[in-house]
This record gives structure tokens, C-alpha cells and sequence, in this order.
């Protein structure tokens, strides 16, 4: 009897170590995070930025400016997902419409930011489901995790080939992440472009299409099934649904991750069509991916293609093919950080 | 790639124990293989040619060394920060024990590394940037815990770790130790060669001979207290070879890193919870390449004697100790941990 407690306090011990090792690994693990990257700021602090320096350059060229109607302080406090004004805070007295913003951006000819003198730094990929969680399966028994998966391994290496040391996934291997997971990662890592890798499917139909979202409502109700779908596992309640959308009063978020959605969808179809001219542009939507929730920079979910179309289906399963998926990705994400990666697909 | 069933749970596991001399892998495959801690580049184009290879690692790279920019990275146990190469090299280090381990293609590389306890608490990010390129999933031990570890000594025990740059001190309690539970000291492996090397010029000053070579003496011929045998090495004097007796010369710097040893221990002892002591003191364990100096357990005993009744004992194979005992945590390690790093 004594050997058996013996036995298993020495289990206990064993366990616990066990834990203590992966806890403080964990710690330097994240840690590291840090100061590989010597942590910027995240975007969102970088877009407030953005709105004063704008401020001080509408002032200082003139331009025409919209008093910001005068308001009570609830509604100053109510959340605002996406809305066409702005409010500027260097310059209390005045706002900007959105339009005017999009003027100035156009008229500097530079990205957003480039205009701050700032740099993307860290970028996040995330392989859809994973583990348990197969994704669609095509009809030759391919599932939608190891594509997605794969294509997220190539982008990560094609974008460090590009010049992007800092590229982190979700998931390196096939695990089972929940959403909540995957959004808390981003975070982790202070993430300052999100990119979500899916695989639709249209049962329904054969064709083949592309289509690339952003976090905002929709009433579209395949996209609401869509969301429905991949929004499966996720671990949010009423209640932090309710807090994070509280948090994105960020319009610019919204912006940003449209024209991070664009480049994508852009990169993604073009290149795409070139190979298969039947491919069908759905374009960027909106659509309440929880994914995409709870960030607070540019973030996209890709359907980088259809696994219900047959033909496609046998062509996912080349390397080849899931490379150049992989490659236009990083062309999309290069094309919005306007460091150009065009060059290499000629 | 889809990977099929097989492949997903194809993973080998490693047990590295990352040493500022010696540098162990130990691996699910039974490989158990230990290489000296040093890297060389040719120095020029030519010296590559010579040598026909762009980079040497271990024994070949010290015997190689007048042709090569020679890198011993773990330098007094830690990674040399802003150097460049220190951080190369321990990469190549790696790269070389994960070759002689042969893994096949495909499999996934889990690795526990084990490095000095120094090393883990100041560079420990850089260990992990230059291990993370070569192995799919990595966790960072120190070496005291994981020779603890691979010979089930959890808890009430002292490992002594005696390394080439450092000796390395950790209690077990039960649990990962904390860094009050760990001490180094750099009065090591090291220390008595350069011990060895300024008697050896004070008693010698005419032969001619350089640190490698008394390092290599100490390795063959280092003890403490007292043997039967006479250790005589031929040196060169004004060129022509000639046998000199170095007997004293090894006893006495062997023995000049017993009392810092000796005052360590039972420091540490000491800090322990009083009910506990009479455990540890009966439970210090030696490992490292400097255990291997004949008599030293029994010297550290009879030292230690006058501040109570010590045990101290040996590993059974203190250069494979450590890499045995991190592949022994790699193995247990749960499977979920593994993946969430």
C-alpha cells in the first residue's frame, strides 16, 4: 500500500513538472514574440494616429471640414461598427467624412501606412478548422483543414521570401484551435494583418468561385450561412459579442480591412483566371465572421477557391496548384502594403 | 501537402543537452551520440577547398582549426549576445545532431534541449531562435533538471552539474525549479584547464605546448586526491620531444574547484526548509563531463563531511545524462502541450 501512494505522488510530481516546463516554454515562446519583433504598436493605436495626422493636414491645406454636429455624451459613447464619419479628436470642433479621407489618401498617392512613416510588421495566417474539425470534404475524401493548412505553410514561406520575417500562423499543425483560440493568438502576437484561409463549397452548384470577406453585417443569407458554418466552435457568448463590438468604434478598421479584402480578392481572381477562365469573381463582402471579431486591425477571411467543384477539387490536390494559391495570397498582401510583389509572377 | 494518418503521428522525439564543451543528442529512434561544442567556416575560399566543406562541426572542426573562424558558442554557458556567429553555430550545432539522429522524411521533430542553467535565464530566446528553425516543436530545460528528470530524482535531491564553462546547482522539490532553486558557478571544466596550463608553463617554461593539448590532458588523466599511476605526456623542448611528469600538476588543478563546489552545496542546503535538508544532503548527484574526474564524489564526501552527514554520488553516464533525461521529458510531454507551442 505505502509503494501505491508512493507510486502516485511520484505521478503527481511527474505531472506537474510535466506542466510547469510546457507553462514556462509557453511564457519564453510569446516572450520571444515580443522581442523578435520589438513589438510595435498595433494598428488600431496607428489609425488614431492616422485620423490627427489627417486632422492637422486638412487644417493646414484648407480643406473644407464638417463641424461635427453637436451631440450629448450618451450618444458620443454609443458603439459604432461602420459609420460615414469620423470623428477626429486633435481637433475637438471638427470632423471628416470618410470621402474626404479617401480624397486626401488618393491625392497623397501613399498607403495608409507609409503616410504614418509606419511598417506591417506582424502578420497572422490562419488555416481554417483543423483537428476534429475536417471543413468541407471534397468527393475524392480531401478535407478542407489540410488544404488550408498547406496553403498557409506555402504563404508563410513565400512571405518571408518576401521580406516579411514575421509571419505567424494560428496553427502549425493539424490541431483543433477554436476560434476564440485563433483570435487570442493574433492578439498574443500583436497582430497587425489577419488573413483567415477557407475553401468554399456550393453543393449546389458546380461552379468555381473566389470570394474574400470583412468583418460587418450582411443580409446576404448564403454569406449568413457561410459565416454560420465557419463560425462553428467558437467559444464567444452573447456577452463578449456584445463587448467587442462595443470596442469597434475603429470605422478605419473597417476600411482598412476592405481594402485589404480588395487586394486579396483581386490578387486571388486575376491570377486565378489565368489558369482557369470559367473561375467566377464573387467579390469582397461583408459578413459576420466571428473570426474576424474580435481584432482590431485589418483582418479577412479568404475562400480561396471551391472544393465542391470537381475539377477544382483534383486540382487542390497538386502541390503545384496550392502553391500558387499561396503565391497570389502573398501578391495580395504585398499589393496592400504597396511594397509590390507583382514582379515575381510575371 | 495532405498528409495521410501515418504521417500525422510519425514524430520523432530528441533529447538535446546543449553544452559549452560537449553538445549530446539522444533521440525515440535510440540514437545516442555526443559531438565537442564547436563550429568553424573556412576562413578564406582557398581554406574552404582545402577542406571541402563550407562548414565543420565538432571534432573535425577542432582538428581543422588553423584553417577555420573556430566557434565554441556556449562560452562560460551562455550564447555570446551580438555575436553573430555564436548564434550560427548553435544552429549548426543542432542542424549536426538532428543529422546524426537520421529522421525520417516527414516526421515531425519534437526536441526538449537542455542548456546551462545561466543560458536558460539570459538567452533563452536566443536559444529558442536558433533551435525553432531545425525542429517542428521545442521546449527549453535546464541541464541540472533535465539530468534530475531522466534518473526519476523529483524530489529531495541536489544535482551537481559540472560543466566545461559552468557547475551548475538545482534542488528538486516536486516541481520545475525556480531560480532561487538554481546556482552557477564558473569555476568549471574550464577553470582547470586553465589551472593545468599556467602550472604546466611555471614548472615547464621551456616546452612548448598550447590549451588544446592540456585540455586534452585533463580529459585523459584528471583526478583528485590520490592514484597509484604515473601520468607522463611527451612535450616538446627547443624542438626535440621530451617526457615530463605532470602527476601534480593534474591532481592540483582538479582539486582547485572542490571548495567553491563544496561552499555551494552546502550554501544551498542551507536555504532549504530545515525539515528537508537531511533528505538532500543524502541525495547530491553529479553529472557533466567534470564528474568523470576520478575520486571527485568521494573528495566532495569526505569535504562536505564536516558540515554533516553528505552523500554524494555519480550519473551513470554523465556525458549522456542530460540529453537522455530531456528526451525522457519530450516523451512525456503530452501530446497537446506539444502543439500549443
Amino acid at each position: 500500500m505505502p509503494d501505491f501512494f508512493a507510486r502516485k505522488r511520484v505521478l503527481r510530481d511527474r505531472s506537474r513538472i510535466l506542466r510547469g516546463v510546457y507553462e514556462e516554454n509557453l511564457l519564453i515562446a510569446r516572450r520571444g514574440f515580443n522581442c523578435d519583433l520589438r513589438r510595435k504598436r498595433s494598428l488600431s493605436r496607428r489609425v488614431l494616429a492616422y485620423g490627427i495626422v489627417c486632422a492637422v493636414m486638412l487644417v493646414l491645406h484648407g480643406l473644407d471640414v464638417t463641424p461635427v454636429p453637436s451631440r450629448s455624451s450618451d450618444e458620443v459613447e454609443t458603439p459604432v461598427i461602420a459609420t460615414d464619419e469620423i470623428v477626429v479628436t486633435a481637433s475637438p470642433v471638427k470632423s471628416v467624412s470618410v470621402a474626404e479621407l479617401r480624397t486626401l489618401e488618393q491625392k497623397s498617392d501613399l498607403p495608409l501606412s507609409r503616410m504614418l512613416g509606419l511598417g506591417i510588421h506582424n502578420i497572422v495566417i490562419d488555416a481554417g478548422h483543423g483537428g476534429d474539425d475536417l471543413g468541407a470534404i471534397g468527393k475524392t475524401g480531401i478535407a478542407e483543414k489540410d488544404i488550408t493548412l498547406d496553403i498557409a505553410r506555402k504563404l508563410k514561406a513565400r512571405l518571408q521570401d518576401l521580406g516579411y520575417p514575421n509571419v505567424f500562423m494560428t496553427r502549425e499543425d493539424d490541431a483543433a484551435v477554436l476560434l476564440a483560440e485563433r483570435v487570442a493568438f493574433a492578439q498574443s502576437v500583436e497582430a497587425d494583418l489577419f488573413l483567415s484561409i477557407h475553401v468554399n463549397w456550393l453543393p449546389n452548384t458546380p461552379v468555381n468561385l473566389i470570394e474574400t470577406f470583412y468583418f460587418g453585417p450582411s443580409r446576404d443569407k448564403r454569406v449568413l450561412e457561410l459565416a454560420g458554418q465557419e463560425n462553428r466552435g467558437s467559444e464567444y457568448g452573447l456577452n463578449d459579442f456584445k463587448e467587442i463590438l462595443a470596442r469597434l468604434g475603429t470605422v478605419m478598421k473597417v476600411q482598412e480591412s476592405k481594402d485589404f479584402a480588395e487586394s486579396i480578392q483581386k490578387s486571388l481572381f486575376v491570377n486565378s483566371s489565368r489558369k482557369n477562365r470559367k473561375i467566377r469573381d464573387n467579390g469582397v463582402k461583408r459578413a459576420p465572421f466571428v473570426v474576424l471579431l474580435g481584432l482590431d486591425v485589418p483582418s479577412v477571411l479568404a475562400e480561396i477557391s471551391c472544393l465542391s467543384n470537381p475539377a477544382e477539387e483534383l486540382m487542390l490536390k497538386t502541390d503545384e496548384h496550392r502553391r500558387d494559391i499561396a503565391w497570389y495570397l502573398a501578391e495580395g498582401i504585398s499589393n496592400y502594403l504597396n511594397t509590390g510583389a507583382e514582379d515575381d509572377f510575371q | 501537402m495532405i498528409f495521410n494518418e501515418e504521417q500525422r503521428e510519425s514524430v520523432l522525439f530528441f533529447g538535446v543537452d546543449l553544452g559549452t564543451s560537449r553538445s549530446a543528442i539522444c533521440s525515440s529512434n535510440g540514437t545516442r551520440e555526443w559531438i565537442e561544442s564547436f563550429v568553424g567556416w573556412p576562413k578564406d575560399f582557398i581554406a574552404e577547398k582545402v577542406i571541402g566543406k563550407s562548414v565543420l562541426v565538432g571534432t573535425e572542426a577542432l582538428q581543422h582549426r588553423l584553417s577555420l573562424d573556430l566557434y565554441r558558442p556556449l562560452d562560460r554557458g551562455v550564447i555570446k549576445e551580438g555575436i553573430e556567429g555564436s548564434e550560427r553555430a548553435v544552429k549548426e550545432i543542432i542542424r549536426h545532431l538532428i543529422e546524426l539522429a537520421r529522421p525520417e522524411p516527414g516526421q515531425r521533430l519534437h526536441a526538449v534541449v537542455g542548456v546551462p542553467a545561466d543560458s536558460l535565464k539570459i538567452n533563452k530566446l536566443a536559444i529558442r531562435r536558433a533551435v525553432s528553425e531545425h525542429v517542428h516543436s521545442l521546449m527549453v530545460v535546464s541541464e541540472p533538471f533535465s539530468i534530475a528528470y531522466g534518473i526519476d530524482l523529483l524530489s529531495n535531491c541536489m544535482i551537481v552539474d559540472i560543466g566545461a564553462g559552468t557547475v551548475d546547482f538545482c534542488v528538486m522539490h516536486g516541481t520545475i525549479p525556480s531560480e532561487e532553486d538554481q546556482k552557477t558557478i564558473f569555476t568549471a571544466g574550464d577553470y582547470v584547464d586553465e589551472q593545468l596550463y599556467s602550472l604546466l608553463l611555471q614548472k615547464y617554461p621551456n616546452s612548448k605546448f598550447n590549451r588544446n593539448m592540456v585540455r586534452q590532458f585533463k580529459e585523459q588523466f584528471s583526478f583528485v586526491r590520490t592514484i597509484d599511476e604515473q601520468i607522463c605526456v611527451e612535450l616538446p623542448v627547443n624542438g626535440k620531444p621530451s617526457i615530463h611528469d605532470i602527476k601534480d600538476e593534474i591532481r592540483r588543478a582538479c582539486e582547485s574547484i572542490i571548495p567553491p563546489i563544496v561552499e555551494t552545496i552546502t550554501e544551498m542546503v542551507s536555504r532549504v526548509d530545515p525539515e528537508f535538508q537531511t533528505r538532500i544532503r543524502k541525495n547530491i548527484v553529479l553529472g557533466g563531463g567534470g564528474s568523470l574526474i576520478r575520486g571527485i564524489a568521494q573528495c566532495l564526501q569526505e569535504e562536505l563531511s564536516e558540515y554533516g552527514d553528505y552523500q554524494v554520488t555519480r550519473v551513470a553516464d554523465p556525458l549522456l545524462a542530460g540529453a537522455f533525461g530531456a528526451l525522457k521529458l519530450a516523451q512525456d510531454m503530452p501530446s497537446r502541450y506539444w502543439e500549443a507551442l
